[in-house]
């Protein structure tokens, strides 16, 4: 494998798995989110509490009305008295009568006492029996004694000091207490030391049992399991809600047997730790409302609620005011007075409501951490991104799941949030280590395509594929060379007149990189140019048009520049334009080759074009429009040839704006005369029509334009559809699609002069296939009557259906016509002389 | 026909010692068994313009012509094989595109380059080349040069003008007389040849061999033909050493094994199974 075995990914997760099991060993952030997952599941589970537990609290109501803590002792006998009569089944009295009451009163009330003792057989003396009265009223640590001696069912605290102890104890615990000693069997409960808060001998000895009182708190400070046992070097005591419990169901410490992972109080088993702890647990409160109802000592005591309510109840007597009590935090409130969580504690051992871990918990945990570790190692590195996050984020939703479900159906506590969290971690590592090599790789492909884009870009531009050229550049980050090749892309653009584009990569231009060149400027006349110019695709006008804008660089053909739009010819727009060197006028004829002809064709037609256009070019004649030059540009091929003055004969052709027949015959005479000089050149015009013969009346003259070039329309596929308008001039041969020579341009000039004379044409008809049928077949309608005999005999001559008939070259068609009209006119004149004669 | 598993194919590019930019551009397509190596000339930054549009424009059009086309097949209009169509019109293509950018474009102005391109298939291997990029073969221990340089030291050499000892001290070794860009339109000389499994093709610049003697790049192939990135990067490295005037550049494809233009699905399985 390339690079070493430290950029794998198998690695990777090793490394991951390896560091997290450091990290969560020296940490507490592992074990903490266990616990807050467990009081998460905790919260979720759905326990009813007991109704078989009671508390009564010695709260701030009952503080503020009878007196300052701590109280008389006898009223704890007389509550205690209160529930013998309402039947409790067992108290639990959460109160430590540690130090006697009242002590130098009685010990002085006893000096008294025993300093007045009467002899035998004399009566008591008045001294006497007050003392002894006032030693009744004052001993109330023997009332309370007498009280829970008459209950029989009083389980009173005691705390241990919970330490593991190094050696033998200073002294052996008062029998009362070793008294509740039970029966250890293999258990390892959690170790004390020694006592810390014990019970006067008397109320030990009255009490029914006693039991530890001592919590054992998690590291975040939370009370989540209780010690059911505590031990004392060889022996072990159950705490007060074990007690309770067993005292309840009539037990008591000798029915209490400890052993590995169990607790049993007589039948009931509540299965522990081995250190012989249970995870309580704690019933939810629903809003404020604790889930054990805490009745006032006061109440009780002023007999505001019944004792019987008590009856069958373990009661649970105790402070819960703030100062008095001892608070604790729980998963279900975080202050927690004693008496409280031992009610919990009662309940939960009473319906046997534990959560466990049990023994072979470790193994589990141990087991799913090396599967995800594993996972992390071998199966993640082979799944794809996708693939891997669906896997990983199945296995942790089991993982949630399996530790939800356990705790709330089956009370088993799993600690499944460290091969969860490591899952997370590992994932989370993998991913980005994945992500940072394909960035790289990403990064270094980005480059080398980058490159290639803007290769890629050149060529089509170099192909005139601008738009491909402008996709490829876009994808191109910035650099200094794609600014250059932007900015001669948005040239090209400008060229082709698509000034929206070149806005548009100009615009990009300036976007990476603000002043680049004149980039500014470009934007501005490319903007101002495409909201004028009409331009583009096949819905614009065949010819398109340049739209001249006094504010812009003027476009130009060639070297000619453009100075304004003539009209529209046949192909296409007419310019004036002007060769700057000299300073000539020049007419420049264009034909959008792009938008008339196929792609296809497009190579022919310009080959064709310049073809036509050279011939042309090779004319030298008065009277041929001369040709300077032929090109191509902007999508347009186009000549730029002599400006003309005046019009074309197409003027001339209607009635009524006829010239006189001299003039006409003239300049068709002169017509003919170019012609015939083509023709010698071998070059046939094709389309000799009014329209192409420009007649300037101011100084005489007449040029015969548009040599050849309009055949090429005719030749556009796109334009089969409209064919070349009306077929008028057209000799009958060049209808029927055979070879022409000059012959058949002198036919349509003569159908030209036919027009010019009197105002009609030789052929007419309805339809198109009616004038070409007749052009072929019939003969020319007849001539007005005003022209001469000898000129409309020449034109029978000269639209003689057969080539041959007619006249047979240019010069010769001039001589006699030039004839015919000096034989007309010495008619006329010898007709006039005639009539003069007569 | 995915090649990616027949060809082992390493390249390495440099500047050289002595020119600060590398106007060779290299492209590989291992999956249709292409390899482009060009060799770019004309002033500031043009050469890399041309090399790297003669790559980029062929191997790109290349790719995806290749995905639908059968290259040993013979194409029935004119009886020339697929593939040296192809390679002959994409490396015109490329020829008209370097050419009207150096046209239309003043900073790219004469740029040009030379080109030997490689194409595997059908157990054949087809080369195109312009200029004096060339091809060498180590077959069975023997190395060979394929191409012949387009140079005008080459053709003095063909003519008896010199003799190759006289060449190798010759003052216009970089005269080349054919290459990519400068005219309107180019003839790429075009050859074919069955290949073995087991050959090495190195395709390099003028780069290496002005300063690398054949019977050393062939010592330096055969010895560590076994790993072809290093041979690569020891052929660099040696022009480097000799000075390392002009940037170099190298491609090194082997064949590992067969690789018939499949016929049907039993050609396929056998091609498969090799």
């Amino acid at each position: 494998m390339q690079g070493g075995f430290w950029k794998a990914d198998w690695f990777l997760g090793v490394v991951v798995v390896a560091a997290f099991a450091l990290f969560s060993s020296m940490s507490e952030l592992v074990p903490s989110l266990e616990r807050k997952a467990y009081d998460a599941a905790l919260l979720s589970a759905s326990h009813t509490p007991s109704d078989k537990v009671a508390i009564i609290a010695i709260d701030k109501q009952s503080i503020d009305n009878i007196g300052r803590w701590p109280w008389p002792r006898d009223l704890h006998a007389r509550m205690i008295d209160l529930l013998v009569q309402g039947k409790a089944r067992a108290i639990g009295y959460l109160v430590f009568f540690a130090e006697p009451e009242n002590e130098k009163i009685n010990r002085t009330l006893a000096k008294i006492t025993d300093s007045t003792v009467p002899a035998e057989g004399q009566p008591p003396s008045t001294t006497f029996t007050l003392v002894k009265e006032a030693q009744d009223e004052f001993n109330t640590d023997r009332k309370l004694a007498a009280a829970m001696q008459r209950a029989g069912n009083v389980v009173l605290p005691v705390l241990f000091v919970l330490e593991a102890p190094r050696g033998r104890p200073d002294q052996p615990l008062p029998a009362f207490i070793r008294r509740n000693a039970v029966a250890n069997d293999g258990a390892s409960p959690t170790p004390s030391s020694a006592l810390a808060i014990s019970e006067l001998e008397g109320f030990g000895n009255a009490a029914a049992a006693l039991g530890h009182l001592n919590a054992v708190p998690d590291v975040d400070g939370a009370i989540r399991s209780e010690a059911l046992v505590v031990a004392h070097y060889d022996e072990a005591y159950p705490s007060l809600s074990a007690m309770l419990v067993a005292r309840s169901l009539n037990l008591g410490a000798k029915d209490i047997r400890v052993g590995p992972n169990v607790v049993r109080i007589g039948e009931l088993q509540a299965r522990t730790d081995a250190d012989s702890r249970t995870q309580t647990a704690f019933y939810k409160y629903s809003g404020e409302r604790a889930p054990f109802v805490e009745d006032s000592f006061f109440d009780v005591l002023n007999g505001k609620i019944a004792p019987e309510k008590y009856r069958d109840k373990i009661v649970l007597v105790g402070p819960t005011a703030a100062g008095v009590a001892n608070m604790f935090v729980t998963p279900v409130n975080p202050a927690m007075p004693a008496v409280a969580m031992e009610a919990q504690a009662v309940s939960s051992l009473l319906q046997e409501h534990f959560f466990v871990v049990p023994a072979w918990s470790r193994y589990a945990e141990l087991g799913v951490l090396v599967a995800v570790a594993l996972y992390l190692a071998v199966v993640l590195p082979r799944l794809a991104a996708g693939a891997a996050v669906a896997v990983s984020a199945a296995l942790l939703v089991a993982l949630l799941a399996a530790h939800f479900l356990l705790m709330m159906n089956a009370g088993l506590w799993l600690q499944l949030m460290a091969p969860a969290a490591l899952l997370v971690v590992g994932h989370v590592a993998l991913a980005s280590k994945r992500f940072i090599m394909t960035e790289r790789a990403r990064r270094d492909a980005d480059a080398s395509s980058a490159e290639s884009n803007r290769m890629l870009g050149l060529a089509y531009q170099g192909q005139g594929q601008l738009d491909l050229a402008w996709d490829k550049f876009r994808q191109v980050p910035h650099s200094d060379a794609l600014l250059e090749n932007l900015y001669s892309l948005g040239l090209d653009f400008e060229r082709k007149r698509q000034f929206n584009k070149a806005e548009a990569v100009f615009r990009h231009v300036n976007q990476l990189q603000p002043d680049f060149r004149d980039v500014e400027t470009k934007i501005a006349r490319s903007h101002q140019l495409s909201e004028t110019v009409v331009i583009g695709g096949a819905a614009s006008h065949p010819g398109g048009t340049l739209v001249l804008d006094a504010a812009v660089e003027k476009p130009k053909f060639g070297r000619f520049v453009v100075e304004k739009e003539l009209g529209k010819g046949a192909m296409g727009v007419v310019y004036l334009g002007k060769d700057p060197k000299i300073g000539r006028e020049v007419a420049i004829k264009t034909l959008a080759v792009t938008q008339e002809f196929e792609p296809e064709e497009l190579a022919d037609v310009k080959e064709r074009f310049f073809r036509e256009a050279q011939t042309a070019g090779r004319l030298a004649h008065p009277n041929i429009v001369t040709i300077y030059d032929a090109g191509e540009e902007h999508d347009y091929c186009y000549v730029a040839m002599e400006l003309l003055r005046g019009d074309s004969l197409a003027r001339f052709t209607k009635p009524g704006q006829l010239l006189p027949h001299e003039k006409t015959i003239s300049i068709i005479a002169r017509a003919a005369d170019a012609l015939g000089y083509a023709h010698r050149e071998g070059v046939v015009h094709r389309d000799v029509k009014p329209a192409n013969l420009m007649y300037d009346p101011a100084s005489d003259t007449l040029k015969v334009t548009d040599f050849g070039i309009a055949r090429l329309t005719a030749s556009s596929k796109t334009k089969t559809g409209m064919v070349l308008g009306t077929p008028s001039y057209m000799s009958p041969e060049q209808l029927a699609g055979k070879k022409i020579d000059g012959r058949s341009d002198l036919f349509s000039l003569s159908v030209t002069l036919y027009q010019m004379l009197s105002g009609k044409l030789p052929f007419d008809g309805e339809s198109m296939a009616q004038l070409m049928f007749r052009i072929a077949n019939e003969p020319p309608t007849p001539i007005d009557a005003s022209v001469p005999p000898a000129i409309a005999k020449f034109l029978d001559r000269a639209l003689a259906k057969n080539a041959e008939e007619r006249f047979q070259t240019g010069e010769h068609f001039g001589g006699e016509l030039r004839a015919a009209l000096a034989a007309s006119t010495a008619q006329a004149t010898t007709k006039t002389g005639v009539d003069l004669e007569l | 026909m995915d090649l990616t598993q027949t060809l082992e194919i390493a390249t390495c590019t440099d500047p050289g010692m002595v020119r600060s930019h590398n106007e060779d551009s290299i492209a590989a397509d291992p999956a249709n068994g292409l390899v482009v190596l060009a060799d770019g000339m004309g002033g500031y930054n043009a050469g890399e313009v041309a090399s790297g549009m003669a790559t980029t424009v062929i191997v790109t059009e290349m790719r995806q012509i290749l995905t639908n086309a059968k290259p040993y097949e013979v194409d029935q209009k004119n009886n020339e094989e697929i593939a040296a169509r192809l390679v002959r019109e994409q490396v015109l293509k490329a020829n008209s595109s370097i050419y009207q950018a150096a046209q239309s474009q003043p900073q790219y102005a004469g740029m040009g380059t030379t080109l030997v391109v490689g194409l595997f298939y059908d157990n054949r291997m087809l080369v195109a080349h312009l200029g004096d990029s060339r091809m060498y073969l180590l077959r069975e221990n023997k190395f060979k040069q394929v191409t012949r340089d387009h140079s005008l030291l080459q053709e003095q050499i063909d003519s008896g003008i010199i003799t190759p000892e006289q060449a190798k001290k010759a003052a216009h070794k970089n005269l080349v007389t054919k290459a990519l860009g400068i005219d309107p339109t180019v003839e790429p000389e075009i050859h074919e040849y069955p290949t073995k499994p087991g050959d090495i093709y190195l395709l390099c610049s003028d780069g290496l061999c002005d300063m690398v003697d054949d019977e050393d790049i062939g010592m330096t192939l055969q010895t560590l033909g076994g790993n072809l990135k290093l041979a690569a990067q020891q052929l660099v490295q040696m022009a480097n050493d000799n000075g390392g005037r002009d940037n170099v550049s190298v491609i090194l494809v082997r064949v590992l094994r067969e690789y018939p233009g499949a016929k049907g699905v039993i050609g396929k399985m056998f091609a498969w199974l090799k």
